[in-house]
């Protein structure tokens, strides 16, 4: 354990440490804002140090050199680190703001009163935040199919818990319950997947699986022929398939508008993001360092999937209504088009490209969890604390809700246009810049079906981003819907949280040189 | 003070984020007066620096502004910088003086409503945005001004948000632009890949070096941007939202929908002028749709109830012209009459607009008639604005129509079909213009003048009727020191890269004197038409002669292209609706899908 | 004698797929949220023994590590899942699955005021 892999380490670390302290204290004594505290500062410390890891950028520390490597800590792991941590400690900030205005009984009715205890027991929440990011920080930078199946399970067994937050709200329950089961499957089929390719090839880890394939006559191999072939393709398609659930892609998209309205929009905000990013960062990863002759017709198989999602992502977000479910069907839309900057990337050999489709990925990831995060925190922050005793969790995030919210609280309104804009990917924001950059490198590489499905689609989408925008604005909506929930008190964390993302939107799209500059130098992509 | 060139887009701008952020707390004069001062403060800047690039050209006869580097990568990049060239010029100083004159008026025909400070608001925003546009010095600045006045009239068309069918107006002109949007992108984007660079001049330099004409890239890259064009432009098949886009207010219509949005296509098409001579299918394409949508446009006019409506189907017909125009590569021609009809659209929309508060908020002509007693002053500007368009001697129309009609005449062989038809639109211009004139302000009076204008809207209106009579004498020869002013001024930008682009050689003198007589009997005869039709026929007889227009109107309203869109909406809506059926929310259903996509993917990917 | 010699991996593989299938048969088919929980443990159970199989027909350790791995961070998923099964029994005195789903959120037919054109009829005199 030398010094540069603890400093390597170190941001998974500080989120660990900063876990189990508040682990310990609410063991001790119960205090929200403490809590809250630790956690902000462990995510901001752990922000800090990938931050650094990245602008720094030593030689890939892999973890652990004298056994076989779990970890891969490159400027690629600790860029992608940055952002996840990034996105949850925007997260924690809007859940500090959600948990004080919970009622108590909101979380259990059978829970004591304690004094200080206004509103429910939220330290565990952070608890389970910091896991989830842990294991999406692991995912990152997994090169070994252990540590991609202990992140993955880390993070999602988290989400479990996370998403059904408040048991006394059967519709939480309830959402938690269905991504339990479905989750469950998904891990499962994935694990078998890369138990197939492990019984092909012999490797666990994913930089020895390409040197085989490239190899791909193993003198000592204990198969042969078609079933050989069959084995890896079936893998292969297997993966995919369990990748493609936690990214939500269509076809397996269909719990991701349940899961996200059931969940506390905090945790909404988290799987939105945070989970997906991790489970993108660890398959960009994978199906770039692996060769694709082998894998046959699998990648075109995937490339007609992401197609897939951004039409039937739009095309379901155009008739919704409610709030959370048209932004988890765009962001089965928007997957669509992150994915199209992976496939610009060819097939993994001509190194320009796929670096190209790396800088792309790599900008349009932060932009698109800025503005889900601020599109999710502005719910979070509309949702009235009475609603949460409702089995249905009330009607904050319908659209009749946010009718006429620029007249009521204006900030609040621009905010969400804003995102919406930005999701929308209409000029002056950061949406506008990270399509034209994936377009371009797909263009570039003569991706035309998905760039051309991108614009066209992002056409389509603009149509019920432009829709929310113009319920915000309207008039003459129902008042005493509005009413009802707009006495609800922001806290600071909120208004921060809201403030810098919105901030990083403008800037990606007005002046985005500096970010772009930093990524080219700094996370040059190389297959580790 | 061509270092001040930021100040066109930024004083509108400014003024948009003033009044968005304090509009509520503003009281109407002072809402007026920030909303109309930055743009007028513009329009000054945008003459001074025309008549000092008049005085003084620029070293190498364009301009080059920078103002910030917006993305770079490492083989291109883009700036956010403005280029002042002799059309620049022309469009933008068309734009901000027409904006000044419909902003004014504008503050007579919104008082009172309780949007005052959000409409001036966002058309502050729009003037900011079409600005950008023309001054854009690449293809995704100009873009970026692209979707902002999609964006400004998507907004400004359904500002009365009381009335549902306003809303639905303003979505479908949005989506139908929408289409054009989405090609301009893919041009852009296949333009940036293959060209390496975005910047409009080296574009064009690179790809006259590049590409033999005919080539297919070349084709693509033009098929695009004329798909753009063509939808922004409200030509046929992409013409369906503009007659609806009427029913945003009336000043929206002015700016917008007659003298500025609209023809941001013909700019477009005119500033990649190289790019189109190296795709001579899609020239030809342009003429056809061009003359295509004016002879239709201008039979539907023939026919319409609606005075807005009439001439919404009249703008729609005349950018028609222009592209016929652009298509035989009479890129000068074209610009000169976007100029022309800028003024006298505008100012038949204004002065439409002060006849409908007169009857009271409605634009439906039974409701009108002889209102010249009543309106005189509404009377002569009106009347001003109608000979400009039907093209009658000496009014700014005829110099610029005249010139198109040339063009079309001597460009080539087959070009004397186009000059065939653009005689026939000229004839059927001059008819529905005069019949509009006549319906609404000659015959009995139907309705007692509720509103007379005041100065506020008079000053505009009879300005830009100074403007339509005067303002093609400077083509004149002899008027301005060489003659062909416009043409000449127009031409050096033009000529820099491509010197056929400028006005064909002259024709002889007996050719001139026959297309100007045949312009000018075309004007005269349809505006004796217009007359008799409206005053010595009976009212079923005059049906009964625009009986055929009629149907050109059918096409357009409800044809093919109206199907089409119809279809592809509805289509979207059907599947969204039975995708959303999948939702069942039972976990057991989710599972099977889940398990379902395995087995397949997995066969799938072993099997083929 | 070594019992990796006797069972091959292959046979493994294919015990671990037969395995796979019937956990997720399970998942599909059964409506007690318990069997659910069940089936799933046996999928997990399933790509473990995959593992395993696999790792003994290259001889190596790796395969049965990583069975360790599964089963630890199953029993963790396990744990989860009872706990949710607890509350959601609490709720409804009953674990159906398919009960749990109770949806008044689910819009059934869209909006019909969303047809972007709707509306736009041919009246008799504005052409």
């Amino acid at each position: 354990m030398t010094s540069e892999s603890l400093w390597a380490l170190s941001p998974l670390l500080a989120v660990t440490a900063a876990a189990i302290a508040v682990l310990l204290l609410a063991c001790f004594r119960r205090n929200h804002a403490a809590a809250a505290t630790i956690c902000l500062l462990g995510l901001s410390a752990a922000l800090w140090l990938a931050i650094r890891a990245a602008a720094c950028p030593a030689a890939p520390v892999r973890f652990d050199d004298h056994a076989p490597t779990l970890l891969l800590l490159d400027a690629y792991a600790a860029y992608m680190q940055a952002v996840l941590f990034a996105a949850a400690l925007a997260v924690a900030l809007f859940s500090h703001d959600y948990s004080s205005r919970q009622p108590s009984h909101a979380i259990s009715p059978h829970m004591p009163r304690r004094s200080e205890a206004k509103t429910g027991p939220a330290e565990e929440f952070y608890v389970l935040l910091l896991w989830a990011t842990l294991g999406g920080g692991v995912l990152a930078a997994a090169t070994h199919v252990a540590s991609l199946f202990l992140g993955l399970e880390i993070l999602s067994v988290s989400l479990y818990a996370m998403i059904a937050y408040r048991p006394h709200h059967a519709k939480g329950v309830a959402g938690g319950v269905t991504y339990l089961v479905l989750a469950s499957v998904a891990s499962a089929v994935l694990l078998f997947g890369m138990a197939l390719l492990y019984a092909r090839w012999g490797t666990m880890d994913f930089a020895h699986l390409a040197a085989a394939m490239r190899a791909a006559e193993s003198a000592d191999a204990p198969w042969g022929g078609a079933a050989a072939e069959g084995l890896t393709l079936a893998g292969v398609a297997l993966v995919v398939v369990g990748v493609g659930f936690k990214l939500a892609i269509a076809p397996l998209h269909l719990w991701a508008a349940d899961v996200y309205h059931a969940a506390p929009p905090p945790t909404a905000a988290f799987v939105a993001t945070v989970s997906k990013g991790a489970v993108f960062a660890l398959f960009f990863r994978f199906f770039t360092t692996i060769p694709h002759e082998q894998l046959g017709g699998v990648p075109t198989l995937f490339a007609v999937l992401a197609g897939l999602s951004m039409c039937v992502g739009n095309l379901l977000a155009l008739r919704e209504n409610r709030l959370t479910r048209l932004l988890a069907y765009s962001s089965v839309a928007q997957m669509g088009y992150l994915l199209t900057a992976f496939f610009a990337g060819g097939d993994g050999e001509n190194r320009q490209a796929v670096s190209r489709a790396f800088e792309a990925a790599a900008f349009y990831l932060p932009v698109y969890f800025a503005a889900v995060l601020g599109a999710f925190g502005v719910v979070s922050v509309l949702s009235a604390s009475r609603d949460a005793t409702r089995d249905d969790g009330g009607d904050s995030d319908h659209l009749d809700a946010v009718g006429g919210l620029f007249f009521r609280r204006p900030v609040l309104a621009c905010v969400l246009t804003l995102m919406m804009m930005s999701l929308a990917g209409l000029p002056l924001t950061g949406g506008f810049v990270g399509k034209f950059f994936i377009v371009r490198a797909g263009i570039g590489t003569g991706l035309w079906t998905l760039s051309v499905l991108l614009i066209l689609n992002s056409a389509v989408s603009l149509y019920y981003y432009l829709r929310v925008c113009a319920v915000l604005f309207a008039r003459d909506m129902n008042e005493t819907l509005t009413t009802k929930s707009s006495a609800n008190k922001i806290h600071l964390s909120a208004t921060i949280a809201l403030f810098v993302l919105s901030l990083i939107v403008l800037v990606l799209g007005l002046y985005p040189s500096p970010f772009i500059e930093f990524i080219r130098q700094t996370v040059t992509w190389g297959p580790g | 003070m061509l270092d001040y060139l930021y100040l066109l887009p930024a004083l509108p701008g400014a003024a948009f984020v003033v009044l968005a952020v304090l509009g509520k707390r503003l009281s109407q004069p002072v809402a007026a007066w920030v909303g109309v001062a930055p743009t007028a403060a513009a329009a000054a800047v945008t003459l001074a620096i025309a008549a000092e690039c008049l005085a003084a050209p620029p070293r190498g006869g364009s301009f080059r502004q920078t103002l910030w580097t917006w993305l770079a990568a490492e083989n291109f990049r883009v700036d956010v910088a403005f280029y002042l060239d002799p059309l620049a010029i022309v469009m933008a100083a068309t734009v901000a003086v027409v904006a000044v004159f419909v902003l004014l008026h504008a503050v007579e025909y919104m008082a009172g409503d309780d949007g005052f400070s959000r409409f001036f608001a966002v058309m502050n925003l729009f003037v900011a945005a079409m600005l950008v546009l023309v001054l854009a010095d690449n293809l995704l600045l100009l873009y970026v001004g692209w979707e902002g006045v999609g964006l400004c009239s998507y907004l400004l068309i359904g500002f009365w948000k009381r009335d549902p069918a306003n809303g639905r107006a303003a979505r479908k002109a949005f989506l139908v632009t929408r289409v054009g949007d989405t090609a301009l992108l893919i041009g852009i984007v296949f333009l940036l890949v293959h060209l390496g660079t975005l910047d409009i001049h080296g574009l064009q330099v690179a790809a006259r070096n590049a590409w033999a004409p005919g080539a297919a890239c070349a084709v693509l890259a033009a098929a695009m941007m004329l798909a753009a064009a063509v939808a922004k432009s409200a030509q046929w098949p992409m013409h369906i939202w503009l007659p609806d886009a009427m029913a945003g207010p009336t000043p929206v219509s002015a700016l917008l929908h007659a003298a500025t949005m609209v023809t941001a296509g013909v700019y477009l098409v005119a500033r990649l002028g190289v790019l189109f001579t190296l795709a001579p299918a899609v020239q030809w394409a342009t003429a056809g749709i061009g003359s295509a949508t004016m002879l239709l446009g201008g039979a539907a006019a023939l026919t319409q109830t609606d005075l807005k409506r009439a001439l919404a189907y009249s703008t729609m017909s005349q950018i028609g012209l222009m592209f016929a125009a652009l298509g035989v590569g009479a890129a000068t021609a074209a610009i000169f009459h976007f100029l022309t009809h800028a003024v006298f659209k505008s100012l038949l929309f204004l002065a439409a607009g002060s006849v409908m508060l007169a009857v009271g908020h409605s634009s439906d002509m039974a409701r009108m008639g002889g209102l010249r007693r009543s309106l005189p002053r509404v009377y002569v500007a009106f009347l001003a604005g109608a000979a400009a368009l039907a093209g009658l001697p000496f009014f700014s129309g005829f110099f610029s129509k005249e010139a198109i009609l040339a063009e079309l005449w001597s460009h080539g062989d087959g070009a004397h079909v186009l000059w065939a038809v653009g005689l026939a639109g000229a004839f059927l211009t001059a008819w529905y213009a005069f019949r509009l004139v006549f319906l609404v302000f000659h015959g009995p009076a139907r309705v007692v003048v509720a509103h007379r204008p005041t100065w506020v809207a008079r000053v505009p209106m009879l300005s830009l009727a100074a403007l339509a009579v005067l303002a093609g004498w400077v083509q004149w020869p002899g008027v301005v020191e060489n003659g062909q002013f416009v043409a000449h001024f127009l031409d050096a930008s033009f000529d820099r890269i491509l010197p056929s682009m400028s006005l064909a050689p002259e024709p002889t003198p007996a050719t001139r004197w026959m297309l100007l007589t045949s312009a000018t009997a075309a004007a005269i005869a349809g505006a004796t038409l217009a007359w008799w039709t409206t005053h010595r026929v009976h009212a079923r007889a005059a049906e009964k002669i625009t009986q055929p227009a009629s149907l050109f109107t059918r096409v357009l309203r409800y044809g093919v292209a109206d199907r089409a869109w119809r279809a592809v909406a509805f289509a979207g809506l059907w599947i969204g609706n039975q995708l959303a059926r999948m939702q069942t929310g039972r976990v057991r259903w989710y599972a099977a899908t889940l398990a379902a996509v395995t087995v397949l993917a997995v066969l799938a990917a072993v099997f083929l | 004698m070594n019992i990796l010699s006797v069972v091959s991996g292959h046979h493994g593989l294919a015990v671990a797929a037969a395995l796979f299938a019937v956990g997720l048969l399970g998942v599909l088919t059964r409506r007690n949220l318990l069997f659910v929980l069940l089936s799933l443990e046996i999928m997990l159970n399933a790509a473990g023994l995959a593992f395993v199989a696999a790792g003994a027909l290259w001889g190596q350790a790796d395969g049965q590590i990583m069975f360790l791995f599964i089963l630890a961070t199953a029993a963790a998923e396990t744990a989860i899942g009872l706990t949710l099964l607890l509350i959601v029994f609490r709720e409804k005195r009953n674990l159906n699955s398919d009960a749990i789903a109770d949806v008044p959120h689910v819009s059934s037919r869209g909006v019909k005021s969303n047809h972007p054109f709707e509306g736009d009829k041919p009246v008799a005199n504005s052409q």
